[in-house]
């Protein structure tokens, strides 16, 4: 279980707002926190990392306290089992690949994850390059490669895939989701892309000025529409073809591709890329059993 | 899909099954629901709902007579058709509001059906989604 409950001043260029949060989740989930920039997001994250102090409040991971106002507790960043992947990375220029990961190795820390993570990310042919050599998308690797070291029990992720292009993102979406898994992570994700969040996060935390002001699941909280006794599934458009008055959608659905109809209305404000939820009511299906 | 504004009359639960009965313009629609009670909860007796529908599911009836299992229906005026090789549409004016029906260019030639011409939209009952107003 993660705990945080917290609140900060901050002041920034809009003026002062008074960041309080209270979210809490459970180990081996993916949550995001979601919200316009500005809403206090990366704040937050810095607080459970420990780069930043809150005015007061409480901070606990598996009921060890990280932070207490009222108890004096202030665990120091390196005493809080975290990993923490930055916006723009922050790796060492100076450093090749290898030694940035070996740097953030602690002291008696057993080498060999060094290599392990190396291979996981497939960074094996690049291992003696440094940052400036590398594409975005490695760099992230890195990045990631990096904040896992120290084998920690929360990964923080502030808007890791934002400066990436899109099949670079959805690349290393499932990279993430393949380490979170390996790694028995909890994972933390701040971004502004609902769509990203619907790939990884199996919670959601919108933030607004400061504030939690809605949770759930990405459907919960993203899919306005309420329906009953209904199939639901999100799926992306692929392509749209025209076929007298309708159209037809071709949509990935997890790992299937279909052909669905659409009606004019329907069709209207789609494009190649637009993430749609399906409905159809339960009443429909043909049911086949399989044959063993 | 065809979206219009109704009110709930009507709830009846046997198990997992709900019927619920919709009032809408000068007709009453009934609507089936799975899941009972739990997930109809949200559909209660005068609650404004949205009856959605695919073009593709609503039969047209011209001069109709006789008996029929489907009871949802909506009688209508025809605003426009727009024939294509071997579908068709064709739109209807329903108070304020406009219920689309696709049905195949066959049917709609067999029909003669005509711009101005009064029509019966039929939907079967498991046809129709009651989602609530937002």
């Amino acid at each position: 279980m993660v705990e945080i409950d917290v609140s900060k001043r901050l002041h920034s260029a809009e003026g002062d707002i008074k960041l309080k949060v209270s979210a809490s989740f459970k180990r081996g989930d993916f949550v995001a926190f979601f919200g316009e920039s500005g809403a206090g997001k990366t704040t937050i994250l810095r607080m459970v990392a420990g780069l930043l102090k809150p005015d007061s409040g409480r901070i606990a991971v598996d009921g060890e306290v990280w932070f207490d106002s009222h108890e004096g507790v202030d665990l120091p960043p390196q005493k809080r089992e975290v990993g923490f992947v930055f916006q723009d990375y922050a790796l060492f220029p100076n450093m090749s690949v290898e030694e940035n990961l070996r740097f953030a190795l602690q002291k008696g820390g057993d080498p060999a994850i060094v290599d392990e993570l190396i291979d996981t990310v497939g960074l094996g042919a690049l291992v003696s390059r440094y940052p400036s050599a590398l594409s975005g998308g490695q760099r992230q690797r890195v990045a990631v490669a990096r904040a896992l070291v120290r084998r920690p029990k929360i990964l923080l992720l502030d808007e890791p895939l934002s400066a990436l292009d899109h099949t670079m993102r959805s690349k290393l979406q499932e990279e993430l989701a393949d380490i979170h898994r390996r790694f028995g992570l909890t994972t933390v994700l701040v971004s502004h892309d609902p769509s990203e969040i619907f790939r990884l996060c199996n919670h959601v935390f919108k933030i607004e000025d400061g504030a939690v002001i809605k949770e759930g699941s990405p459907s919960e909280l993203f899919v306005k529409e309420r329906i009953g006794s209904s199939f639901k599934f999100t799926g992306e458009v692929l392509a749209i073809e025209k076929c007298e008055m309708v159209y037809l959608l071709s949509v990935a659905i997890g790992t299937q591709i279909v052909k669905i109809m659409a009606t004019k209305n329907e069709r209207e404000g789609l494009k190649t890329g637009s993430r749609i939820q399906i409905v159809s009511k339960a009443f429909h299906p043909m049911i086949f059993k399989i044959e063993s | 899909m065809n979206r219009l504004k109704g009110r709930v009359t009507a709830v009846e639960s046997s198990g997992e099954l709900t019927r619920a009965d919709v009032e809408c313009g000068d007709t009453t629609l009934t609507a089936f629901i799975m899941g009972g009670v739990q997930e109809s909860r949200r559909i209660e007796e005068g609650s404004g709902v949205w009856i959605l529908f695919k073009e593709s599911e609503v039969a047209l009836a011209k001069d109709f007579s006789g008996l029929i299992s489907l009871r949802n229906r909506f009688e209508g005026r025809i605003e426009s058709i727009e024939r294509g090789e071997l579908l068709a549409e064709v739109v209807l004016r329903y108070g304020n509001d406009t219920i689309v029906s696709i049905i195949s260019r066959r049917a709609c030639d067999a029909m003669r059906l005509k711009i101005g011409e009064h029509v019966t939209a039929l939907v079967k009952a498991n046809e129709i989604t009651l989602m609530e107003l937002s």
